[in-house]
């Protein structure tokens, strides 16, 4: 127990202390904290109140018709009417709408605009002391990467704990630095956007796992994952690297990994949509040593198992098309069977039997193929979660910046004129 | 069950006071329909203006939020220029020291480790862990202000 507690422990991924990004977006975000709530708010209400007008207007028509105080022919001009104006109504209220979403925008542009003159000297002058910051965090890795770390240190339950708590520490500053370099860029981009009178730029907001991914392709440098994989996981010596000591000691870098193995040794634009799959680490445990008994007991072998579990538990239950395979055999005996008792008819019997099976067949094609396609849907909605908790755990945070977008009010009346149509 | 005539009980001169009794209930039931239906109607047309209102309401009430917030964008624009040359110097300050600190902990990394060596590690790093979150709380507030 004692042993235990004194024993050196990786970091158990998505468990974070406090994240720079959150701290540093609270503030960028107050332009869009109190913007994007009005934006939607402002559409709803609009929406909801011009589509009121047109049901009450309807409402009124169908009352008038519910009475026989009028001929066939006013009747008729009047449901028309009704509809008419009920759909004009619709079509206004979405043109105001999108009219007014437009106002907020070239309002605000117009104290962003203030905003970008003021600042943009002050992060021109900020933006190479962010990259010197940088480029020294970058330097004290990159020193490491390369390193081995002996089996005498890595058996030692103290010099462990060392060495996983100063990657951590280590990994930690390069990452925040990267961090604040990439948005002070970004900033810089968007603060041209607004003066050139744009909403946004076509920079994509940084998150912490850009910063990973970059860490990872350049630093610790994803070339020396490749191949044989013989550097990390095998292990034919007794000692660890320093890229490894930094991707087992990091959680936010062990996930980054995990992506990266599970999409084929790449990282693919967040925003798509990845058929992740577990990777099959390539780990050796055979033969036991001090390297390979940290990297077992690594979050990156548990988070790699957990998934791998997930994945092969709902495989094991299948898709359902065995049941249908022998319901269908079995059938087919059937028909044979009738084929041989009934010999007093036995051309009528071929003809019948052949088309039953005719019949059966196609059904049966058509059922395995549903059963199929509804398993497939399944797994992929697993590889999803898998995926989407692994990039949050590396840092992803989703920006979308398409409330920015401009509306055209045109469209925008066109589309309401069809809504209720 | 059966059907109840209105009529029923009613004793008529003649065929002519009927006639005109059932043209005069006729005519009350259709004042009555369209009571009801000019009734609907108010109701609805009650909804709409209380709609309209609402929204208008609604729109001059996100006007005014937004005008808040250009004016705390505004103070807060000028309270950075104020700032600003102070800022600079600081986050010069602490850049060098951040640059002084690296240098320190390189030379320590260029020896064989040990278990020495990685404890002087772990405090060099935290010094610069610490120095690291001045300079990046340094351009976070200047960023923010």
């Amino acid at each position: 127990m004692v042993e235990q507690e004194n024993k050196a422990t990786l970091p158990v991924a998505g468990v974070e202390k406090s994240s720079p990004y959150e701290a540093l977006m609270k503030d960028i975000v107050s332009i869009e904290e109190v913007l994007l709530p009005q934006l939607n708010e402002l559409a709803e209400k609009i929406d909801s109140s011009f589509n009121d007008v047109s049901q009450s207007i309807r409402f009124c028509a169908e009352q008038l018709l519910s009475t026989n105080m009028f001929s066939e022919k006013n009747r008729t001009r009047i449901a028309i009417g009704a509809t008419v104006t009920s759909v004009l109504v619709d079509s206004i209220g979405a043109g105001f709408s999108a009219y007014k979403h437009n106002k907020y925008l070239d309002t605000i542009l117009v104290e962003k605009r203030k905003i970008a003159n003021a600042k943009i000297s002050v992060i021109e002058k900020v933006i190479p002391l962010t990259k010197k910051a940088f480029e020294n965090a970058s330097q004290i890795v990159l020193q490491k990467v390369d390193k081995e770390y002996s089996s005498d240190l890595l058996q030692n339950q103290d010099t462990l704990k060392l060495i996983l708590s100063n990657a951590e520490k280590e990994m930690n500053i390069l990452r925040t630095s990267c961090f604040y370099m990439l948005m002070v860029q970004y900033l810089h981009a968007e603060y041209n956007a607004w003066m050139s009178g744009l909403q946004v730029s076509d920079v994509d907001r940084p998150s912490l796992y850009t910063a990973n991914t970059q860490i990872f392709l350049k630093i610790i440098c994803a070339d020396h994952f490749r191949g044989d994989m013989e550097i990390f996981l095998s292990n034919k010596s007794d000692s660890l690297k320093g890229r490894e000591v930094y991707v087992l000691a990091d959680k936010q870098l062990t996930n980054t990994y995990l992506i990266y193995m599970g999409n084929t040794r790449k990282f693919i634009d967040p925003t798509e949509d990845c058929d992740y799959f577990p990777p099959e680490l390539p780990v050796n445990f055979e033969n036991q040593n001090a390297a390979l008994s940290v990297i077992e007991n690594s979050s990156m072998i548990s988070i790699n198992d957990a998934d791998t579990k997930r994945i092969s538990d709902f495989c094991e239950l299948g898709d359902g098309t065995t049941m249908s395979h022998i319901v269908f055999g079995l059938l087919c005996v059937g028909v044979v069977v009738l084929l041989v008792v009934l010999d007093w008819a036995l051309w009528l019997s071929i003809i019948l039997g052949v088309i039953a099976e005719g019949v059966l067949i196609s059904q049966w094609v058509k059922k395995v193929e549903e059963q199929k396609n509804a398993f497939y849907r399944k797994l992929l909605n697993i590889q999803h979660d898998i995926y989407a908790r692994l990039m949050k755990d590396a840092g992803y945070v989703k920006y979308d910046k398409s409330v920015y977008q401009k509306k055209n009010v045109f469209d925008e009346a066109v589309d309401g004129l069809f809504k209720n149509l | 069950m059966e059907e109840m005539d209105i009529y029923d009980g009613i004793e008529y001169q003649n065929d002519e006071q009927r006639e005109a009794l059932q043209a005069f209930n006729l005519c009350a039931q259709n004042v009555a329909t369209s009571l009801c239906v000019i009734g609907g109607m108010l109701n609805a047309t009650s909804n709409i203006v209380s709609k309209i209102s609402d929204t208008v309401v609604e729109i001059s009430r996100l006007d005014h939020q937004l005008d808040c917030l250009l004016a705390t964008l505004d103070m807060k624009l000028e309270k950075f220029k104020l700032v600003v040359p102070v800022m600079e110097k600081q986050l010069n300050n602490i850049s060098g020291r951040i640059d002084m600190i690296t240098e320190a902990i390189l030379e320590k990394n260029k020896g064989e480790m040990s278990e020495e060596g990685l404890k002087q590690q772990a405090i060099l790093l935290d010094t610069l862990s610490q120095a690291s979150e001045s300079f990046n709380n340094m351009i976070f507030k200047l960023m923010m202000i």
